[in-house]
């Protein structure tokens, strides 16, 4: 095993208080042996005969590619199946979210780790061709918010994003920021011009990495990202954080304030939400065997650990597919929502 | 001195039986990935990624790493074989390395391409230890503007390397480019040229339309010709360079590692962008370009060092920035992530070990692949003698799987034979396929920096020219078409050629 | 050496991605004789720039109704419009310089190209055209058998539409190469090639 994780027993104790302070009680689901033996005997016979195939519609090395990587991991823990992950990529998802949803076998053998982006690209872009509800959710994997940061080097190194966005107020389109264009990046953004008056200049990027680079030469004020993307730098001092998009203050960034309190609002919320989906019509005894499988992953307190690390927050609450579909509608109504609000959907 | 002093503990870190092993197997990995068309490095290590998660972090990078260089190493034999590329950073080889070939020098090929690229790779890393706080820092004064004019510097360098009608050359550039939008738009995501179909929103996939243009046209030009048995009739001279190359190609070396690797510093640049305009370095610096294209080993050591060289300066950004510059090296981020080392500015001394110990690793690999590929040159040349009848059937396949495997996707196969057909059809009508690629490569980058620059800018244009670093890639492209311009002009003053005395029309 | 023979050396030997010299860049070589009933390339050649104009002007139209310019600067259209118009442009010269040579082409013009015929051999389009469809028939069958099938199937055939030797031959190594392509990328590489609705 890895040696410079930290000693089992204290990841298994760090991984319990932080699901305990941040998601509930652990299922009994959660006790290692008891969940893989459940899951034996719910096994299809002959199933499955080769390997699963993970799709993630990111790149390779990126914060969904790894998330998905250690699901995959873990979910082979837990079952003794093979799992390889794919990446699908192209179209900043498109074109792996279409696949998905239009060509994947609904066989057991084929299953995705997503992202709440599928539903932009299912309402905004599909133009019809599909919906994201011919993804079937069976498993909560984690979420986080996005971080706000300006370089510790820069003009605005001691403001607070309030500051900002009266600055932005005042002289409008003076402010860079960063954003990836078609995503929640860049609503995110206007939403934050919509309620506060603002305007900024928003600088389009295809990723973080490059928006930190553009960051850090000062070619931009105000960089976008997730937490993995610019803990190196906080760490070093590099950048500082001033808002995060989450309902509540980040554990890892507690110094920074939400978009809602610095704004002064309840409805600026934007958060990354990642689950399990497999396609819609896999049979019923397969079905039960990956969704066991990758809820035991995703309870299991050292991946809940990993994520940690990450800058991600599970959720040991949404144990079954039932709680996820529920909770994933209602982000779908939101989004809807906005969407219909800017006048991007009819 | 510090860099010192940390490069010695890296290398008693990878002076282990462990670490030495993997690095062993990527090197041997790499260079087979390198010499099978179609499948690159970044397939390949996505595929053996999960392999490293049981490994220590040193081990899993030395050995991901090794691959990446490993195919740098073994891209330029097919190249030089059957002008077909191994990669896309193995295009230009094509084109001066099968010639010679051809001529029956393939050994003299295939062992500079190895010693060049060996020797590129060691002074990259060179200075990779001692220069990387500062080369940094430089990667970071690269904005859109910047980028911009890097890409225009490469756009010139691609005009300056078409051979044949200026006309046609300039035509394939433009092609590039209308292939390069097809897609989403960087800028602001509307779809552009897709016609409604989702698979050409991803755009087009490079290593799809290099296999096509160059392979799967290549072998259909050749089978034209019913009278021919094998790539080389002739014997087989030299199987190592002689000393006349190396008069010639010493600078070249050097010169593709110098530009190699800054190109590989500045994300976005990278081994494919530096052989191109390395190729198209020594050309214009060559006393008698005409050599190009028929055989000129310099046409070999300058790509070939400089996309070694790109490599090894690649890993700057990411080591001590956290900023991944290509897609290989975002996967070599999520890995070093995977494994709970945070590249960045804190790795050096957070993680000093494994920092030094991945440097160590590609000192000690870029060894392993001299020694491996070196003696493999004869094996390799014993390959010219195979039959076209064995060869092009194996290499058809391999190119088909090597697609496939890219992104797993059946719509690449299809892009393959399209650019394949087209490739083919413009290659009969005297089109030059490098000056396509190129412009493929650069045109995303150019477009998008440019558009980017201009939202960002207060004035317009002006942007351009209020930055010293923009200002100085701007003025360097100007310098080269004024020398070209120049030189065409002077080339006018000669009397015009006689003209052909009537013949008889038969 | 017959003229053919000679002409296929001097086709094997020349740079690939250069125009071939024409026979009017060696001022002192006789033009080959014209092989009856060949198509030169300089006939066909006015067909590709009509293309050309066509594929230019396509491109404008698209790139025009995206939008070329907004008020940040290039807007989406901005290139396609551009190449397009290069293309177009380019093609357009192409055609006025041919028509400005000489009939016989005295200048050392690159850009018109020569009287060599297109096809050197008799059959090479045929031989051609069967080698597109033997890989469009493995791609297909890559899709929809699974690769083990398809290349087992059609390996053979491309190996006796390269070189036409027995079919002996063609299968031996058709079979060899499957397995061979088989073995180093899914036993060794680990990677998963498509499979058929057979299972493999």
């Amino acid at each position: 095993m890895n040696s410079s994780l930290p000693s089992r027993r204290t990841v298994v104790a760090a991984g319990m208080a932080a699901v305990l302070t941040l998601g509930g009680w652990p299922s009994a689901e959660a006790q290692s042996p008891d969940a893989k033996a459940r899951i034996a005997r719910l096994k299809p016979k002959d199933y499955p005969s080769e390997p699963i195939e993970v799709n993630v519609v990111y790149p390779a090395g990126g914060g969904m590619d790894i998330n998905a990587r250690l699901a995959a991991r873990y979910f082979e823990k837990y079952t003794g199946a093979q799992a390889i992950v794919n990446n699908r990529t192209g179209g900043g998802g498109l074109v792996g979210h279409t696949w998905l949803a239009n060509q994947a076998a609904a066989d057991g053998y084929t299953v995705a780790v997503i992202a709440n982006l599928i539903f932009a690209d299912s309402m905004l872009r599909a133009q019809g061709r599909w919906s994201h509800e011919k993804l079937e959710p069976i498993a909560f994997l984690n979420s986080e918010g996005i971080s706000l940061v300006v370089s510790a080097d820069g003009p605005h190194k001691d403001r607070s994003f309030k500051d900002l966005v009266e600055l932005a107020k005042a002289k409008p389109g003076t402010i860079r920021v960063s954003i990836l264009p078609g995503t929640i990046f860049e609503y995110l953004v206007e939403q934050v011009e919509q309620v506060s008056g603002a305007k900024f200049l928003k600088v389009p990027f295809q990723g973080g990495a490059p928006s930190m680079t553009a960051l850090l030469g000062n070619n931009v004020d105000i960089a976008l990202g997730f937490y993995g993307e610019i803990r190196s730098f906080l760490d070093s001092r590099k950048l500082v954080p001033v808002a995060v998009s989450s309902q509540e203050r980040s554990p890892f960034l507690a110094q920074a304030p939400t978009l809602n309190e610095s704004l002064g609002r309840s409805d600026v919320v934007w958060m990354a939400t990642r689950w399990v989906a497999v396609p819609r019509g896999v049979p019923a005894d397969r079905k039960a065997y990956l969704t066991a499988g990758f809820t035991a992953a995703a309870q299991d307190p050292e991946l809940q650990e990993e994520f940690r690390k990450l800058g991600t927050v599970g959720n040991t609450a949404l144990d079954t597919p039932e709680k996820l579909t529920r909770q994933l509608g209602e982000l779908v109504r939101l989004e809807r929502d906005f969407y219909t609000r800017t006048g991007r959907l009819k | 001195m510090e860099a010192l002093q940390g490069l010695l503990g890296g290398l008693s870190v990878i002076m282990t039986p462990a670490n030495l092993y993997y690095c062993f197997i990527g090197s041997l990995v790499g260079t087979l990935i390198g010499v099978l068309p179609g499948i690159g490095p970044l397939a390949a290590l996505s595929l053996l990624m999960p392999v490293t998660f049981t490994l220590s972090p040193v081990a899993s990078i030395a050995m991901l790493a090794a691959m990446f260089y490993g195919a740098m190493y073994g891209g330029s034999t097919t190249s030089i074989l059957v002008n077909i590329p191994g990669e896309a950073a193995s295009v230009v080889t094509c084109l001066d390395g099968h010639q010679m070939a051809r001529r029956g020098r393939a050994g003299a090929a295939l062992g500079m391409a190895a010693i060049g690229s060996f020797i590129a790779g060691t002074l990259s890393l060179v200075a990779l230890t001692f220069f990387s706080p500062l080369l940094a820092g430089v990667a970071l004064r690269f904005g859109p503007p910047e980028y911009c004019a890097l890409m225009l510097l490469g756009l010139v360098c691609t005009v300056l390397m078409i051979e044949g009608s200026a006309i046609k050359g300039v035509m394939m550039i433009a092609l590039g480019f209308v292939f390069a939008s097809i897609g989403l738009d960087s800028v602001n995501g509307t779809e552009r040229l897709t016609f409604g179909s989702t698979d050409l929103a991803g755009g087009i996939e490079l290593v799809a339309v290099v296999i096509g243009l160059f392979g799967v046209s290549e072998v259909l030009i050749n089978i034209e010709q019913l009278a021919r048995n094998e790539i080389v009739a002739t014997r087989i001279r030299n199987i190592l360079p002689t000393v006349e190359d190396w008069r010639m190609s010493w600078k070249p070396i050097l010169r593709g590692s110098g530009l190699g690797f800054l190109l590989g510093v500045v994300p976005g640049g990278g081994p494919v962008t530096a052989s191109f305009m390395s190729y198209a370095l020594e050309r214009r610096l060559a006393s008698d370009p005409g050599r190009f294209g028929h055989g000129a080993i310099e046409g070999v050591a300058g790509p070939e060092s400089a996309n070694n060289s790109a490599v090894a300066s690649g890993m700057i950004p990411l080591l001590t920035l956290g900023l991944p510059g290509n897609a290989v090296t975002a996967l070599l981020m999520g890995a070093l992530v995977i494994q709970g080392v945070q590249p960045g500015p804190s790795m050096m001394t957070e993680h000093a070990d494994v920092f030094w110990g991945v440097i160590a690793s590609m000192y000690v690999g870029n060894v392993m692949l001299l020694v491996l590929n070196l003696p493999l040159v004869g094996l390799w040349v014993q390959l010219l003698r195979v039959p076209y009848a064995i060869l092009f059937p194996v290499i058809l396949l391999l190119a088909v799987v090597g697609t496939y495997s890219t992104n797993k996707n059946f719509f690449d196969l299809w892009v393959m034979l399209a650019f394949g057909v087209v490739g083919y059809v413009l290659r009969k009508f005297r089109y030059e396929m490098s000056p396509l690629v190129l412009a493929l490569v650069l045109a995303p980058l150019l477009e998008q920096s440019l558009r980017q620059s201009l939202v960002m800018s207060p004035d317009g244009f002006g942007i351009f020219v209020d930055r010293p670093l923009t200002v100085g890639l701007l003025a360097l492209s100007a310098l080269l078409v004024g020398a070209v311009a120049i030189g065409r002009l002077t080339r006018r003053q000669r009397p015009a050629p006689l003209a052909h005395p009537q013949l008889k029309e038969t | 050496m017959t003229a053919e023979a000679s002409r296929a050396t001097a086709a094997a030997t020349r740079a690939p991605f250069a125009p071939a010299p024409s026979p009017a860049s060696r001022p002192d070589a006789p033009l080959p004789p014209a092989r009856s009933g060949a198509i030169r390339i300089a006939s066909l050649e006015p067909v590709l720039d009509v293309v050309w104009i066509v594929v230019g002007v396509a491109l404008c139209v698209q790139a025009w109704r995206l939008g070329a310019w907004s008020a940040n600067g290039p807007d989406s259209g901005f290139v396609p419009l551009v190449a397009g118009a290069l293309i177009a442009a380019c093609a357009g010269l192409l055609v006025v310089r041919r028509a400005m040579a000489p009939a016989r082409r005295a200048s050392n013009d690159p850009d018109t190209a020569d009287a060599e015929p297109f096809w050197a051999e008799r059959g090479a389009w045929a031989r051609v055209c069967a080698l597109v469809a033997g890989l469009v028939a493995l791609v297909l069958l890559v899709r929809f058998a699974g690769f083990i099938t398809a290349s087992a199937l059609m390996m053979p055939v491309l190996t006796r539409l390269i070189e036409k030797r027995s079919w002996w031959f063609a299968i031996g190594i058709g079979l060899a190469a499957t397995a061979a392509v088989h073995v180093v990328f899914t036993r060794l590489l680990g990677m998963s090639m498509p499979r058929g609705p057979w299972g493999f």
